[in-house]
């Protein structure tokens, strides 16, 4: 890993610092057609929290970070739910690391960068600056100019996850962002994520079905076993 | 122009798609700015078959008024004065010379032939009007002037008949146009919203895709039916609803997946 300090800039307005409570959810269950994919879950996240979401495959992580983005098309949800009007209005901003990773493989690694490029919250220049920062703390900065068909899996993950970190948002929610990339470049994805968290209160919610991973980092876990919440707390309990 | 920008790029990034899309819309704009000029060509090109009343003025090349048979032509109801080549004359009239044994060349020598064609809209009446102008005019000379020749009936409606088809195909070709226009925008909107799916996530817009999609699509829509309203003030009436009932569709299925 190329380690060269980084300047991170922000200019967010929103709540920063502050432990506001951003999303609850209380009693909520969470249907599709055939099945129960969340049984009464409660659970609070607060602006600065840092969060593994842990289980199983199949145990209903992705359909938790749906929920919390409110992203759940063609489900029925009941209980309870709460989202900070600020969340709603998105002056806070959550941006996501999906699993089967969303990004246009016959573009390159910049036009799919491009997509964050948010003129409201950046200048060109300070954009540019920025993504070869990061691009070079993530080892990718010489594949700028580089199709994603031509480029392996670890490569487009971590296109992905920068992505995520470009939009500048209060709220990450990556669902399993380290699946293909080895234990090296997990642990950089970490350490970007917890300086994000600590210099700009950036909340994290990361999902991943490896306990390995989360037993070496730290942070709180939300266990889920079959759609149950079934354990809040320290990573110790891994 | 974020939204006009993000179709635009989208039309970029999807290039064969855009070129359908872009290549469709030009084509139904072409057809129906150019479709009456069109057929106003083919039926003026086809007007001798369909249409035209005339007869032939036979004078002798020491007639004096020959320049009074060609000023002719600006009477009302003349459409054209053609003098008649030579040599036209001798293919039309060859067959009749060789079985009278007539040596045409020497004859057509001495002699101008004009072709005088009328407008098929005037009455009989003022069709013969003017032959008799022309009888008056050619009074004191040697000179023959032929019946009012008029077209077969038969091979009149024939060719109104074909024109009427190729009207017809136009229609069916515009609206067949028309449909596969939309089918491509459909499938480039399908595009245009997994990218804006994405710039939602990641940049703090919403609803980009409807926006994106409307924008840009409202350019190419007002350029077709800017087209329909240059050339088609009624009758048209049933595109008109089309194009309504289209994008009426379109917004629905916007709405669709968007809740979605």
């Amino acid at each position: 890993m190329e380690s060269q300090p980084i300047s991170l800039s922000r200019n967010s307005k929103t709540l920063q610092g502050s432990k506001v409570k951003l999303f609850s959810f209380k009693g909520v269950d969470v249907y599709s057609k055939k099945n129960h994919l969340l049984r009464k879950i409660n659970l609070e996240i607060s602006r600065g929290d840092f969060k593994f979401v842990t289980g199983k495959t199949g145990a209903g992580k992705t359909t938790l970070l749906n929920l919390i983005a409110d992203d759940c098309p063609g489900l029925s949800i009941s209980g309870a739910v709460y989202r900070e009007e600020a969340v709603q209005n998105n002056s806070i901003f959550t941006s996501r690391i999906f699993q089967d990773l969303k990004v246009f493989k016959n573009m390159t690694v910049l036009s799919n960068l491009e997509y964050c490029f948010d003129p409201n919250l950046y200048s060109r220049v300070l954009f540019e600056k920025e993504m070869h920062d990061y691009s070079r703390m993530l080892g990718i900065r010489e594949k700028l100019g580089v199709k994603l068909s031509e480029c392996s899996g670890g490569i487009i993950q971590k296109v992905a996850v920068l992505r995520a970190i470009l939009a500048k948002p209060d709220v990450i929610l990556a669902d399993e962002p380290t699946s293909s990339l080895d234990k090296a470049s997990s642990q950089t994805v970490y350490e970007i994520f917890k300086l994000l968290n600590k210099n700009f209160s950036t909340t994290i919610i990361w999902a991943t079905h490896d306990r390995d991973l989360v037993r070496s980092l730290s942070g709180e876990i939300i266990h889920i076993e079959n759609g149950k919440l079934a354990h809040q707390g320290s990573t110790c309990f891994i | 122009m974020f939204y006009l920008n993000v179709f635009l790029q989208s039309l970029y990034k999807n290039k064969v798609r855009a070129i359908i899309y872009l290549a469709l819309c030009f084509m139904i704009t072409f057809l129906s700015i150019y479709k009456s000029s069109i057929l106003d060509l083919m039926k003026k090109n086809l007007s001798h078959l369909q249409e035209e009343v005339s007869f032939q003025v036979a004078v002798d090349d020491s007639f004096s008024n020959k320049e009074k048979i060609e000023k002719s032509e600006s009477l009302p109801g003349v459409t054209s004065v053609i003098k008649l080549s030579s040599a036209e004359v001798v293919s039309r009239l060859g067959e009749i010379s060789d079985q009278y044994d007539v040596n045409l060349g020497n004859v057509l020598n001495e002699v101008s032939i004009y072709k005088i064609s009328l407008n098929p809209g005037i009455s009989i009446r003022n069709q013969n009007l003017v032959r008799k102008y022309f009888e008056k005019l050619l009074n004191n000379s040697e000179s023959i002037i032929s019946p009012l020749d008029f077209p077969s009936a038969a091979l009149s409606e024939q060719t109104s008949i074909f024109i009427n088809t190729i009207e017809n195909i136009f229609k069916v070709i515009l609206f067949v146009l028309f449909l596969s226009f939309f089918v491509s925008h459909y499938f480039l909107t399908l595009e245009i919203f997994k990218q804006s799916y994405i710039i939602e996530n990641f940049q703090r817009k919403k609803k980009v895709g409807l926006k994106a999609t409307t924008s840009g699509s409202a350019i190419f829509l007002a350029l077709i039916g800017m087209s329909f309203l240059i050339n088609y003030s009624k009758g048209y009436i049933f595109l008109t609803f089309l194009i309504i009932f289209f994008i009426t569709l379109y917004i629905i299925q916007s709405q669709r997946m968007i809740k979605n």
